[in-house]
């Protein structure tokens, strides 16, 4: 009797366990089709996203991107006092590095010193030319340069304008990477890239409504680059003036999938490991750092 | 002399009676469910007490590691050959043997297989990789298959606790180094252990959890 009963136990324990197999064999599919014809562009946001242990916009959180699977980085672009385009997020560099002051305000030899102040030692400020040079197959891969970043205490901010482009030009050119840097930024920076004769994708910076849809229509913009809350209209409006939508930053799965529903053609996120799984795009074979 | 009630339970349950015990790992299912890869795993466990306090156990872990695919898009814009893409499909099947002895730094006087342990554990892995690598600007597909045999050695840490007289729930954590390894092709990436839960980026130590619901008989 005894027997009979630990046998009964031992058959429902395993069509228990049959069960949560057969129940776990369903998996959702989303689509990543895009507008024009292509595919759903995923950019890692500064790299790895806000959530990684290393600082973004450095070499150490944008390689594990690229090596995941992503199509490329946003990262945001500055120059110092001698023009070198270098990647870093904040104005001041009292808040995230062992330095102090402006970024503008100091040179490239004096910011290459700077440490972020980060879980591990030895991660400083990178410039573009130093991260675009260690990237194997770089010009398969896209990178999206946010160029909003303009200090209001400079004096000339057109010269400022002028001077930060022209620092793009000069290392697109040098890595053959036009076409695969974007610009993101307000009207006035834009236009002056138009003026200047550069061929990057111009992104406008705000949120997706219809004013901004029919400025940068009317500019010959690329597209919008919008956040993913303030998506106001329908990205059909957009895709109809042939602009591309562009979105930062959904930073987790249930945000990823928000993003391709609502049909957006580039996607900026802090969750690239999610999104990548989830569109069969991950590279499992990499370990992340 | 009348016999004590309480002993004599204590007698019907010590390790003469349940000497061995068979395991299901419950944590092969975490890719299935949290993770859009194919995988059709099992972890069995043996295990057979050898002295009051101390066992040896057998633990399988085999089946289909990972099926999955691996996409990447070029040329977005059309500006080049014109919007292409590379795909990569994968199948990995193999086995992990990883045998232990354990000794119970505590344990229940009235259940054999209830108490903490700690002991040395080796992970004996083999995987066999096919891979499908089609390029759809060139309409080319290229396959092929290595072999990877690994050999690892560490600690674990353990603990059982029964409910019932013969089911019980064990969690096990090993952390394991890298003794050797053997692969039929240099050139390409190394699989990491793919039953792990964490992988040291050189591939040289993981570490490896198990949630076991168990049946001692």
């Amino acid at each position: 009797m005894h027997f009979k009963q630990n046998r009964i136990r031992l058959f429902v324990f395993f069509i228990f366990i049959l069960l949560l197999i057969q129940a776990c064999s369903k998996r959702e599919e989303i689509s990543d089709d895009d507008y024009f014809g292509t595919k759903v562009m995923i950019l890692g946001h500064r790299g790895m996203g806000e959530m990684y242990r290393f600082p973004g916009n450095t070499l150490q959180a944008i390689m594990p991107a690229l090596a995941i699977g992503t199509d490329g980085c946003e990262v945001d672009v500055q120059i110092t006092k001698d023009t070198v385009l270098v990647l870093y997020h904040n104005l001041l560099l009292d808040s995230r590095t062992t330095c102090s002051g402006r970024v503008y305000e100091s040179n490239w030899a004096e910011l290459q010193q700077c440490q972020y102040n980060a879980i591990q030692n030895g991660i400083y400020v990178n410039s573009v030319d130093s991260v675009f040079r260690k990237i194997p197959g770089l010009t398969n891969l896209y990178f999206s340069f946010d160029c909003t970043k303009v200090d209001t205490a400079i004096d000339d901010q057109d010269h400022y304008r002028g001077q930060l482009l022209r620092a793009i030009q000069r290392i697109c050119e040098k890595y053959h990477m036009c076409n695969n840097v974007f610009l993101e930024g307000y009207g006035d920076l834009l236009d002056k890239a138009q003026s200047l004769g550069m061929t990057n994708k111009l992104f406008i910076f705000g949120n997706l409504d219809e004013n901004t849809i029919n400025f940068a229509a009317e500019r010959h913009y690329c597209g919008v680059s919008t956040s993913i809350d303030a998506l106001n209209v329908d990205t059909e409006l957009a895709h109809q003036k042939g602009l591309y939508v562009m979105t930062w930053s959904p930073d987790n799965y249930a945000e990823n999938k928000k993003a391709l529903r609502r049909n957006v053609d580039i996607i900026q996120t802090d969750d690239p490991i999610s999104i990548l799984k989830l569109l069969k795009r991950y590279n499992y074979e990499y370990i992340i750092p | 002399m009348q016999g004590i009630p309480g002993r004599v339970e204590a007698q019907s349950r010590d390790t003469v009676i349940n000497k061995f015990a068979v395991k299901a790992d419950l944590v092969p299912l975490y890719f299935d469910i949290f993770d859009n890869r194919e995988q059709a795993r099992i972890g069995l466990d043996f295990e057979m007490n050898i002295a009051k306090r101390s066992f040896i156990s057998f633990y399988w872990d085999m089946g289909l590691y990972d099926h999955y695919s691996f996409i990447k898009y070029y040329d977005f814009f059309n500006q080049g050959p014109g919007f292409y893409s590379v795909e990569q499909k994968i199948k990995i099947t193999g086995f992990h043997f990883m045998p232990a002895y354990n000794y119970y730094f505590w344990h229940s006087k009235v259940k054999s297989h209830q108490g903490m342990y700690a002991g040395g554990i080796l992970d004996i892995n083999y995987y066999r990789r096919l891979y499908d690598v089609y390029n759809s600007n060139l309409d080319e597909t290229n396959s092929g298959k290595n072999h990877q045999f690994r050999m690892g050695a560490g600690l674990s840490l353990g603990g059982k606790y029964c409910f019932g007289s013969q089911f019980f729930v064990e969690i096990k954590t090993s952390f394991l180094a890298k003794i050797f390894k053997v692969a039929s092709d240099k050139d390409i990436q190394v699989v990491k252990p793919i039953n792990a839960q964490w992988v040291d980026i050189k591939n040289n130590f993981w570490w490896v959890s198990n949630l076991n619901l168990g049946y001692a008989f």
